[in-house]
C-alpha cells in the first residue's frame, strides 16, 4: 500500500515535471514566397499548353540542379526555346494524342522537359542529343543549334524525342526478352561511336548507336522507324544485306508487336502521323511572344 | 525490482524533457531561410539600382585573361549585355538574356537564358571544354557601387562596378581600347614592377592580358609565373593579387602623366613602369622588329638628313625606290643597320653590322662593325655604291635616348637619339609597322 502510494506520488511529480519543461514557441512568418511568379507571355503559353494540358513542366531556363554537372553546358536561347516548344508539342506530344488518345499521353509523357542550349560533349568526341531519366524527365540538348530543316530536325530532335519516349514506355512496361538475343554478340558498349550507321546496318543494327546495348537497340529501332519513311527503311535494309536485313526485320516485328500489344499503338499509323506533322514544321507559323 | 522500474522510468523521462527548458541563445534574429530570402531581395534591388548598368570584370577561369562586359539589370528579369572582344570579332555586340537571383548555398546570380555575349565564355567546344567560364555567380559582398561575385564552378572572382550615369556604353569600350593602346600599343613592352621603390620584377607579354612575371634577374623560363589581368578604364587589375610577403598587389591606376601605373591597394607602395629607353630600343629590335629613320621634316638633324637624301638620290638614279633604312636584330647578321630598296617585284635588303652597347638606362653607343669576317654582301654594295658609308659614319657615336610622342612611355614607338658630343646631331627612330 505504501509502495503503491510512493509510485503514484513519483508518477504525479514526473508528469508535472514533463509539462513544465515545455515552453510555448511562437511560430514566425512562412519562409515560402506565395506570391505568383512573374511570367512572360511565353511562360503563360507554357502554363496553358504544357502544364495545364499535360502536367508537363517545360524548363527552358537553365537550372543547375536539374542539369548534368559533368558537362560544360550553356542555357537555351529564348526564341529557339519558343519555337522548339511549339515543335515538341506538335510533332511529339500531339502525334501520340492523335494515335493513342490524350489520356495516354497525359499518363506517360515525361513530367519535365528540359531544354539545354549547348550540346553535351563526351571525352570521346561524341555528343549527347537527349536523355530520359526515370520516365519523368527528358532533356533535349543543342537547342541553340535549332534550324527548320527536316533532316536536321529529325536527327537532333524528332528521333531523340521518340527515342527517349520509347525508353519511358519501356520503363513502364518491358519488351519481349527475346529481343536482345537477336544480335546478342554484337553489342559493343562505348565503342559504338567508332562505327558508322551503314556499317552497323550490315551487322543487323539500324544505327551505330543501336550497338551500345539492347535497350538502346530497341528504342533506336523504334525511333528510326517512326521518323523515317518506308523508302529510307528499305534503303537501310538494302545496305544491310540479306542476312542482316532479316535481323533488323525481326527486331522491328518485336517492336511492332510490343507497341500494339502493350500500348495499342500501330507503329505504321504513328509513323504516318509523325512524318506528316514533321513535314509541316519547316513551314509552320510559329507564335511570337 | 519490477515495482521500482516504472517510477524510475518516469523520472528519467522527466529529466530528459527538462533539457528543453534551457534554450540556446539565437545568434541571428531571423532563420537562415528568412535571411537568404532577404539577401536575394536586397541583392536584386542592388543589381537593378544601377540605372546605367554595371561594368563586369570577367575572368572565365583563374588562368584566363580578363574581359569587360557591360550589363544592365531590368526589373522585368531581362538583362542587357554588351561586349567587344575577339569573341565578338572586335565589334560591339549587345544582347539580352534572362537573369535571376536564386537561393543556392547562398544568393546566386544566374544568367539562365542564352546570351551570345556572356555565354560565349561558357560554350563548350567539341572537346566539351570551351573557355570554361561561369554564368552563375555566388554573391560574396554587396556595397553601393560594387558587387563581388564568385564563379560557381571555377571560383573566379568577378567584380561588378557601377557604371557612372551618363557614360555611353560605346564610348566606354573606346576608353578601354585607348587604355590598352596606351599600355601596350604596338610594342608589347616589357615593364618593371617596383615594390617599396626597389626594382623587383619584370612583366612581359602584356598584350595578351596575361603577364609573364619574373623576379628581376630570374630565369625567364623556370621562374616565370603567369598573372592574368584585365585592362580597366583606370589602369589594370590582376585576377588574383601578386603576393609578395604580406603584401597583396592587385589594382593599379595609370598616373595623370601616363608614365606609371600606381598600386592603389591599401598599405602597398608599388609601381609598374616602362623600361628605360635603351631597354625599350633593345627589346624592340631583339624581337626582330625594325626601328627606322624617317626623312620627313623634324625627324633628323640637317647633316643626317643630307646624308639620307644623298642615298635616296642614288637609289632613284638606279630607278629603284628606297623603302626604309633602320635598325634591327637580323637572325643571320645580328644587330644591323638595314637598307631596303625595291624595283617592281625586285626587293634588295642589305645589312651592315652595328654594335649597340647599353651605356646607361638612357645612353647607348652605336658602332659600325666594318667588313671583316662574315658580312652581308648586299650591305657592302649599299655601303660602297649607294653612299650609305656617309650615313653610317654619321650614325656612329654615343647617344642619349628619349621616348617621344603619344603621351605615354609604356607603348613608346618613337625614340630620339641625341649625340652626347654634339646636341645638333640627332635622329628619331620609328617602329616600323
Amino acid at each position: 500500500m505504501k509502495m503503491k502510494r510512493n509510485i503514484l506520488f513519483i508518477t504525479l511529480l514526473s508528469v508535472i515535471g514533463l509539462f513544465s519543461s515545455c515552453t510555448k514557441e511562437e511560430l514566425g512568418n512562412s519562409i515560402f514566397d506565395t506570391t505568383s511568379p512573374s511570367r512572360t507571355k511565353f511562360d503563360t503559353w507554357l502554363l496553358d499548353n504544357y502544364n495545364k494540358q499535360y502536367n508537363i513542366e517545360l524548363l527552358y531556363k537553365f537550372s543547375d540542379i536539374e542539369s548534368d554537372q559533368t558537362y560544360n553546358l550553356t542555357p537555351a536561347d529564348v526564341r529557339k526555346s519558343e519555337v522548339l516548344a511549339q515543335i515538341v508539342k506538335y510533332v511529339w506530344i500531339e502525334a501520340y494524342d492523335e494515335v493513342a488518345g490524350i489520356d495516354f499521353t497525359r499518363q506517360y509523357v515525361p513530367k519535365m522537359i528540359q531544354f539545354i542550349g549547348s550540346g553535351a560533349y563526351n571525352a570521346n568526341g561524341t555528343v549527347v542529343l537527349g536523355t530520359a531519366k526515370g520516365g519523368l524527365k527528358v532533356t533535349l540538348y543543342s537547342v541553340n543549334d535549332l534550324k527548320l530543316d527536316i533532316n536536321f530536325l529529325n536527327e537532333y530532335y524528332f528521333h531523340v524525342m521518340h527515342h527517349e519516349f520509347a525508353h519511358i514506355l519501356n520503363q513502364n512496361k518491358g519488351y519481349d526478352p527475346s529481343f536482345p538475343r537477336i544480335t546478342e554478340s554484337g553489342y559493343i558498349g562505348n565503342d559504338w561511336y567508332k562505327d558508322s550507321d551503314a556499317s552497323a546496318q550490315k551487322k543487323g543494327f539500324i544505327t551505330a548507336y543501336a550497338q551500345y546495348e539492347a535497350n538502346e537497340d530497341f528504342v533506336e529501332t523504334y525511333s528510326m522507324y517512326v521518323t523515317h519513311d518506308q523508302a529510307w527503311w528499305n534503303k537501310a535494309l538494302a545496305v544491310a544485306g540479306t542476312t542482316s536485313a532479316s535481323l533488323i526485320t525481326k527486331k522491328i516485328e518485336i517492336v511492332r508487336s510490343y507497341f500494339l500489344m502493350k500500348w495499342n499503338i500501330d507503329i505504321d499509323l504513328i509513323r504516318t502521323v509523325i512524318l506528316r506533322r514533321g513535314n509541316d514544321v519547316p513551314t509552320m507559323n510559329y507564335l511570337t511572344f | 525490482m519490477k515495482k521500482e522500474f516504472l517510477p524510475i522510468c518516469f523520472i528519467l523521462i522527466t529529466l530528459a524533457f527538462q533539457s528543453c527548458l534551457f534554450e540556446e541563445d539565437l545568434i541571428f534574429d531571423k532563420s537562415a531561410a528568412e535571411r537568404l530570402n532577404k539577401a536575394i531581395i536586397d541583392d536584386t534591388d542592388s543589381l537593378q539600382s544601377a540605372n546605367n548598368g554595371w561594368v563586369m570584370e570577367y575572368f572565365a577561369t583563374p588562368e584566363s585573361p580578363g574581359y569587360t562586359l557591360l550589363i544592365k539589370f531590368n526589373k522585368s528579369g531581362e538583362s542587357v549585355v554588351a561586349g567587344k572582344n575577339e569573341l565578338t570579332e572586335n565589334i560591339l555586340v549587345t544582347d539580352t538574356c534572362h537573369y535571376e537571383m536564386i537561393g543556392d548555398t547562398g544568393p546566386v546570380l544566374t544568367f539562365n537564358s542564352y546570351s551570345k555575349v556572356l555565354h560565349a565564355f561558357s560554350e563548350p567546344d567539341d572537346s566539351g571544354l570551351g573557355l570554361q567560364g561561369d554564368f552563375e555567380f555566388v554573391v560574396i559582398k554587396t556595397t553601393a557601387d560594387q558587387i563581388v561575385l564568385r564563379g560557381k564552378k571555377r571560383g573566379t572572382t568577378i567584380l561588378l562596378r557601377k557604371l557612372p550615369a551618363g557614360q555611353g556604353w560605346q564610348e566606354y569600350f573606346v576608353l578601354l581600347e585607348n587604355m590598352n593602346t596606351t599600355l601596350f600599343g604596338q610594342t608589347n613592352p616589357t615593364l618593371k614592377l617596383s615594390v617599396d621603390n626597389i626594382d623587383s620584377f619584370r612583366l612581359s607579354n602584356g598584350i595578351s592580358h596575361i603577364f609573364n612575371l619574373v623576379r628581376k634577374g630570374g630565369d625567364v623560363i623556370a621562374d616565370v609565373k603567369e598573372k592574368p589581368f584585365i585592362v580597366t578604364d583606370y589602369g589594370l587589375r590582376f585576377a588574383d593579387p601578386i603576393n609578395i610577403g604580406e603584401l597583396a598587389l592587385q589594382t593599379f591606376k595609370l598616373s595623370a602623366d601616363k608614365n606609371e601605373l600606381i598600386c592603389t591597394d591599401s598599405g602597398v607602395n608599388a609601381k609598374i613602369n616602362a623600361m628605360p629607353p635603351t631597354d625599350i630600343f633593345s627589346n624592340i629590335i631583339n624581337a626582330r622588329k625594325f626601328m627606322i629613320l624617317n626623312n620627313s621634316d623634324n625627324n633628323m638633324s640637317e647633316a643626317i638628313k643630307t646624308a639620307y637624301a644623298s642615298i635616296n638620290t642614288i637609289v632613284v638614279s638606279k630607278t629603284r625606290k628606297l623603302e626604309y633604312i633602320g635598325f634591327t636584330n637580323n637572325k643571320d647578321w645580328g644587330t644591323s643597320l638595314s637598307v631596303y630598296t625595291s624595283k617592281g617585284t625586285s626587293k634588295i635588303e642589305g645589312f651592315l653590322g652595328f654594335s649597340i652597347t647599353r651605356l646607361t638606362d638612357s645612353d647607348a653607343r652605336l658602332k659600325f662593325n666594318g667588313f671583316t669576317g662574315k658580312y652581308d654582301t648586299n650591305g657592302k654594295t649599299y655601303y660602297d655604291t649607294y653612299s650609305v658609308s656617309g650615313l653610317v659614319s654619321l650614325l656612329e657615336g654615343d647617344y642619349t635616348l628619349t621616348v617621344q610622342g603619344n603621351g605615354s612611355v609604356f607603348s613608346a614607338s618613337t625614340i630620339r637619339f641625341t649625340s652626347k658630343t654634339n646636341a645638333n646631331k640627332w635622329f628619331d627612330l620609328f617602329l616600323k609597322n
